[in-house]
């Protein structure tokens, strides 16, 4: 069914309802897409991130020393030390002069 | 029975065509393995629970969730990624209505989509638009919706024919 006036898909200059077929879709048809997952990098490691089980709470402390015995573990890193290596972010709305969230860093400190 | 569990077992089977021996840990994943292992990244792991579908693979002919199944499960099967069913040109046409009706925005879905699709229309060439429906409900795309993937399932199910 198509309301009232509405142009048939692909006429004049309307692209709404028209099939665009994409160049760049033809790699991804055939599995050949590379996302983040897909990238091997020498030495890479991954990071697993554990979240606190309660939604607003007080950190007392946190002990990483069990899990850093863990084999194939690297490191611990617990929010008061990413705090040291990267700016938290504060969001504005240009359009809404004055509006500015709290600073928001990566992991809860 | 061994007291302690066995971490590790060798195993072989035919992937894509070419045999494979691989050792693998016993708790790995059938789709870890083909990323990891094999470097076949063309199949992905999106819940890693079975409910979205991006990892569908082909196992003995049958489609399969690459993680729920465990590589040595595979020992001695056949399997065929998107990479393989490209390669012989099995699901060209399937392959070419996906992209004419443009089937797709970040293409995550799509290589496990393309592989149910396939496994629908071997079976049932003359496949109605309920029944790809149907087929294709446990792979999930996020991106804009499964209009235009019915779609195209529906115009390569009229090209008919074996070769999907």
């Amino acid at each position: 069914m198509k309301p009232p006036g509405a142009r048939p898909p692909g006429s004049g200059t309307g692209y709404i309802g028209a099939a665009l077929p994409r160049a760049n879709a033809k790699r991804l048809i055939a599995g050949r897409g590379q996302y983040v997952d897909d990238l091997r990098l020498a030495r890479m490691v991954h990071a697993a991130f554990l979240r606190s089980p309660y939604a607003h709470a007080r950190i007392v402390s946190i002990n990483g020393a069990e899990a850093a015995k863990a084999p194939g573990v690297v490191r611990i890193i617990a929010g008061a030390e990413v705090a040291g290596m990267c700016e938290p972010y504060v969001g504005v709305l240009t359009h809404v002069k004055g509006m500015r969230s709290a600073p928001q860093r990566p992991l809860a400190v | 029975m061994n007291a302690q569990p066995q971490e590790w077992m060798d195993i072989q089977l035919t992937v894509n065509g070419e045999r494979v021996s691989r050792r693998v840990a016993v708790r790995q994943h059938l789709v870890d393995f083909l990323r990891e292992d094999l470097g076949l990244t063309g199949t992905h792991l999106g819940c890693e629970h079975g409910m979205c579908g991006a990892c569908t693979v082909r196992v003995d002919g049958e489609i399969v969730r690459g993680c729920l199944v465990l590589a040595v499960q595979c020992d001695g099967a056949a399997i065929d990624t998107i990479e393989g069913v490209t390669a012989t040109g099995e699901i060209a046409t399937l392959q070419r209505a996906f992209h004419e009706r443009n089937a797709l925005q970040c293409g995550f879905c799509t290589p496990g989509m393309l592989i149910a699709a396939a496994e629908l229309l071997a079976r049932q060439p003359q496949a109605t638009r309920a029944e790809i429906r149907e087929h294709l409900s446990g792979n999930y795309c996020r991106c804009t919706g499964y209009e235009a993937i019915v779609d195209a399932v529906q115009t390569a199910a009229r090209g008919g024919g074996q070769r999907v």
